[in-house]
């Protein structure tokens, strides 16, 4: 039905009006009717084949769905899009969206906002928009500055260009690519809030995976212990009271426990002979990510940032590669335990005011290289006998030997 | 062995400390200029003649020397030995191993041997021989043992046999002092000169790599025909041996029969075997500091049990072989055999409920070492022979945890004295407690990160071995790793940690891995780059060669790393003894003053105090450096030699 080629000019002006009319009424028909099916199809990409297929254009007329795409695509319902194969397709887009576009009252913001709209949570560089709009600078300022005052666009930071200017559709959040996920507070990785929940879980792991003894895991044939010496002197999470409580260690009551808290006890108990010991092989209950997220969450130490256990597993993960734990499997699931078990402190390490960081902290192994000033000589690599700096008058020596 | 400009300097400084500026004056020339003759070295040295002889004497003497003599030109050339003379530096640690694992007796041979640097077995026997009348001869039988040093021939002799069958010392011959890689290059010229007269198909080639082999191996296994020898005439003897292994030393009683030596043999300390035991030392020490003092103590007669009849730590690179005698296994009755009776392995592991253990996991067998990436835990099939293992868990576990809550379950047998008797026909005998404690620390070393044993079988109550390559290449790692972490910190450490599992990684992948702000992570990333430790591979993305076209790959060198940090460590070592020299130096005046004859021993009385103040200063200085050495040596020995 593709309206006739006019034959004279001026008869097509008259017959044009009143056949345009119809038309403009068909088409908006059509337009309303391929766009509802559109929607309920469920599918979000078209070609032009799934568009006829849809049933909506009559006889298949190509011209027609043309105009009907035409249309539906000024009116900003349907996103054009090319693949890489360069077959083009077509994507509804939601009609209150679409009504934004009828806010923006110049081409210049119905570009740039289109633009930016496209861009979605991951939000678009101010530069990026003149390089590929090619507008003046002048201009794209001003449209930006109206899609602003019309509500339509936000700016905002995104941590990855942290220096850079970008704008997003104000309706929408950025994506967690942008903020950058909890880990970032006001677009600042936050480290400290890291680090502490490093510590909260490094503690945690401790606990749960170490056997608190109190006589110390020494060679020495040791006596046969007292009698209830260790009762209620020691971490109830921790510890395994013979066989009274077996199996009731680890419920949920105790797992919630603040560890600061259930530590503090332990140290009280004799300090001096108290040592952590490994757990038997096979042992089941170490803490899996899950455990461990759990915490995190009943605890509340993470305030308002709510911590998936995604989140937990990179936590753990940086644990992990920082030698502190490792993981193991038992029965088929990933636990972790605490590494080097025999030589970690039985402080806790979360919730210390000392600078340094190390107090209470993990015990790493030492190299016996940087024991000596060589290991950790600031200028080793010009160190030599006769040089400027070499063993005759080294400093750092001088200090290690404590001579002079 | 190639040497690097520290490692030559620190062989020089310690064949110096020990026997003079002469004989490191022609190493250091030696190790710098290769292999000369004397008419070269005279050049090199600006020596005379007869002293660069005097001084070559010496150094054969000690077998810091590979020397060769053409034999169609007659000429002679030297060649250092680097390794022997890095050696050097171990002594202490030798002798104190030789000690606590055969005794005394065997301590003072070695460190005569050590002196001497290699002797006939006449000298030696003539040397001790003169002793006896001072000791009363050996109609005294009880008396010989308690000071537990060579009193008479015939004990002597039973020393040398004992350490010639544990390789602790091996025969001299004259090609001991030919480089290894000469002869192997001789044994390939030789084999492949007879083929090239015949067809030389692929067949034949693999046939004259297996003669090359072969060849190179009889060589090579020259030393050890006494220790063959000697294997095959008196066969109880190792079991003694054996036996006095556990309980350090208690009385040697020595075979009154020893099998007379021949005394024309030329003996000397075999370096390689020692090395196996040093390694199992700092092995066990390893597992000690990761799990606990009893495991160590369990690991350590583990390992002495694995590693009798082992003669090196690492395979020749020279003979193909891929593995030596590698599949050994040990029972958990044997390990309990051997195990002090002293150590108490009740205690050092904690305690859990049953519901808390999961048997199959900790009791699976593996009989194949595992993957590079040891993530082959799916295949948890219970394989045969499951059945004695619950029993082991019903005793083991009660009686595992040390402090003694009066329940009523326990098996009894360890938890005190006053149950034994009223439990006896219930409960196991304690030997079989003791052994299901045992079999707890040896399932924590399987179980552990590091593996440091392997679950092998059922047989005899469990058998175990240990995958040695792939255990020593992540003692290794953690010796790296603390390197790495003492010199760039814990973000250092985890940086490099990230690129070892994840391999090449996108510059912009770190930060969010690493959970860093991108800042540190690239100025800690450049700061290793300096060290040496990292390094970046560029890819454009396309021709523009953009910075910001082009992808940045970060990747861990680790062979570098390693030899980096090797070679650091020589130079930390060479600055120690320099330190320690120009210390003597300071105190020249006091320390000539002590080695007078009339003042050793008594420096106390003959010293003012400010001087003698200053000589104990100087003391404690001194063992700290030297102790410093000692650890250092550790690393080197962990990173090349084990």
């Amino acid at each position: 039905m593709c309206p006739p080629l006019p034959d004279t000019s001026d008869i097509t002006a008259i017959d044009y009006g009143a056949e345009g009319d119809a038309a403009t009424a068909k088409l908006s028909v059509w337009k309303e009717a391929l766009y509802d099916r559109c929607r309920e199809s469920g599918v979000d990409m078209f070609s032009q084949d799934d568009l006829l297929r849809l049933d909506v254009i009559p006889n298949r007329d190509l011209m027609l769905l043309a105009r009907v795409v035409q249309s539906l695509s000024d009116d900003k319902l349907f996103i054009t899009m090319r693949e890489a194969s360069g077959q083009v397709l077509w994507k509804w887009r939601d009609a209150q969206e679409a009504h934004k576009y009828k806010q923006c009252s110049t081409d210049e913001q119905i570009m740039v906002y289109s633009l930016i709209d496209d861009s979605g949570g991951d939000g678009i560089w101010s530069q990026t928009l003149q390089r590929r709009l090619n507008m003046h600078d002048s201009v794209l300022k001003n449209a930006l500055k109206q899609l602003q005052t019309k509500g339509l666009i936000a700016p905002f930071k995104n941590v990855e260009h942290p220096n850079k200017k970008m704008y997003i559709k104000a309706s929408i959040r950025p994506s967690d690519r942008a903020t950058g996920g909890p880990w970032y507070t006001d677009q600042n990785l936050d480290e400290a809030f890291i680090e502490d929940l490093q510590r909260v879980v490094f503690d945690f792991i401790k606990r749960q995976s170490s056997y608190h003894s109190t006589h110390g895991g020494g060679a020495v044939r040791s006596q046969v212990p007292k009698k209830g010496i260790v009762k209620g002197t020691l971490d109830k999470g921790t510890v395994e009271k013979g066989t009274v409580d077996k199996g009731k260690k680890r419920d949920a009551s105790q797992l919630d426990e603040p560890p600061s808290k259930a530590v503090k006890t332990s140290v009280v108990a004799t300090p001096k002979k108290d040592a952590l010991l490994p757990l038997p092989a096979g042992y089941t209950g170490y803490p899996t990510v899950r455990d461990i997220a759990r915490l995190l969450s009943t605890s509340g130490i993470t305030h308002n940032t709510i911590l998936s256990e995604v989140d937990v597993k990179k936590l753990i993960d940086v644990l992990v590669w920082d030698n502190l734990i490792e993981p193991v499997k038992v029965a088929g699931k990933v636990g972790y335990r605490v590494a080097r078990i025999a030589k970690q402190s039985l402080e806790s390490w979360a919730g210390r005011e000392d600078p340094t960081g190390r107090e209470g902290g993990p015990e790493s192994y030492m190299s016996p290289f940087t024991e000596a000033p060589c290991g950790r000589c600031p200028v080793f690599d010009l160190c030599e006998e006769g040089g400027p700096v070499g063993p005759s008058n080294c400093e750092y020596f001088k200090t290690w030997l404590g001579v002079e | 062995m190639l040497v690097t400009k520290h490692a030559a300097e620190l062989c020089a400084l310690l064949v110096n400390d020990l026997y003079g500026e002469l004989p490191s004056r022609i190493l250091i020339t030696l190790l710098t200029k290769g292999r000369s003759t004397i008419a070269q070295l005279v050049q090199h040295t600006s020596l005379t003649p007869r002293h660069l002889r005097n001084g070559l004497a010496v150094l054969i003497q000690q077998n810091l020397l590979y020397h060769h003599t053409n034999p169609d030109t007659n000429v002679i050339s030297y060649e250092a030995n680097p390794g022997a003379c890095y050696n050097l530096v171990r002594s202490g640690k030798i002798l104190e191993i030789v000690d606590r694992q055969h005794g005394t007796a065997e301590r003072e041979l070695v460190q005569t041997l050590m002196l001497l640097g290699h002797a006939r077995i006449a000298d030696l026997s003539q040397a001790f021989g003169s002793r006896a009348p001072k000791a009363n001869g050996h109609t005294n039988g009880n008396h010989d043992s308690h000071n537990g040093l060579i009193e008479s021939e015939n004990h002597l002799n039973s020393v040398l046999g004992r350490l010639l069958r544990a390789e602790i010392i091996e025969t001299v011959r004259p090609d001991s002092f030919r480089n290894p890689t000469d002869v192997h290059r001789e044994i390939e010229d030789d084999v492949l000169k007879t083929a090239l007269g015949e067809k030389t198909a692929s067949k034949n080639k693999a046939e004259s790599q297996r003669q090359i082999i072969d060849r190179f191996r009889t060589f090579r296994d020259q030393g050890k025909m006494l220790k063959r020898q000697l294997d095959a005439t008196g066969g109880f003897v190792s079991k003694r041996r054996k036996l006095e292994n556990g309980r350090a030393q208690n009385g040697h009683t020595y075979d009154e029969d020893a099998p007379q030596l021949n005394p024309n043999v030329v003996v000397r300390l075999n370096h390689e075997r020692c090395l196996v035991e040093l390694r199992n030392q700092r092995l066990a020490g390893f597992a000690a500091d990761m799990l606990g003092e009893v495991t160590g103590e369990v690991y350590r007669a583990v390992l002495d049990l694995l590693t009798t009849n082992f003669s090196r730590c690492r395979p020749d690179v020279l003979l193909d072989e891929e593995t030596i005698s590698q599949q050994v296994a040990v029972t958990t009755v044997d390990i309990l055999e051997h195990l002090d009776e002293s150590i108490n392995v009740q205690s050092g592991i904690g305690k859990a409920s049953k519901d808390k253990i999961d048997s199959e996991s900790a009791e699976r067998v593996r009989t194949t070492p595992p993957d590079e990436d040891y993530d082959s835990d799916d295949s948890d099939a219970a394989p045969p022979g499951r059945r004695p293992v619950l029993r082991t868990f019903d005793i083991g576990d009660d009686d595992d945890d040390d402090f003694g809550e009066d329940d009523e379950n326990s098996a009894g047998a360890t938890n005190g004295d006053r149950e034994t008797k009223v439990k006896f026909e219930g409960s196991a005998p304690p030997k079989d407690t003791r052994l299901s404690q045992l079999r707890q620390h040896l399932l924590l070393l399987t179980e552990s990160k590091h593996q440091f044993i392997r679950h092998c079988g059922t047989f005899g109550r469990g058998q175990w071995t240990v995958d040695f390559t792939q255990l020593m290449e992540r003692l290794r790692e953690t010796e790296l790793d603390a390197m790495i972490e003492q010199c760039h910190g814990r973000h250092g450490l985890r940086l490099t940690r990230i690129l070892r599992e994840k391999g090449k990684l996108d510059e912009k992948m770190l930060p969010s891995a690493a959970l860093m702000k991108k800042g540190d992570v690239q100025g800690k990333m450049l700061a290793m780059q300096m060290a040496g430790l990292v390094d970046v591979q560029e890819v454009p993305r396309d021709n523009s060669r953009l910075a910001n076209r082009t992808l940045f790959f970060w990747f861990f060198d680790k062979e570098r790393s390693q030899t980096q940090a090797l070679d650091d460590i020589y130079k930390a070592m060479v600055r120690c003894l320099q330190t320690l020299q120009v210390e003597r130096h300071k105190e020249r005046n006091i320390l000539s003053f002590v080695e007078r004859k009339d003042v050793q021993g008594k420096e106390e009385e003959v010293m003012t105090a400010e001087h003698y103040n200053k000589y104990n200063m100087h003391l404690e200085v001194q063992s700290k450096l030297l102790g410093q050495v000692m650890k250092l040596d550790e690393l080197v020995a962990v990173l090349r030699d084990y």
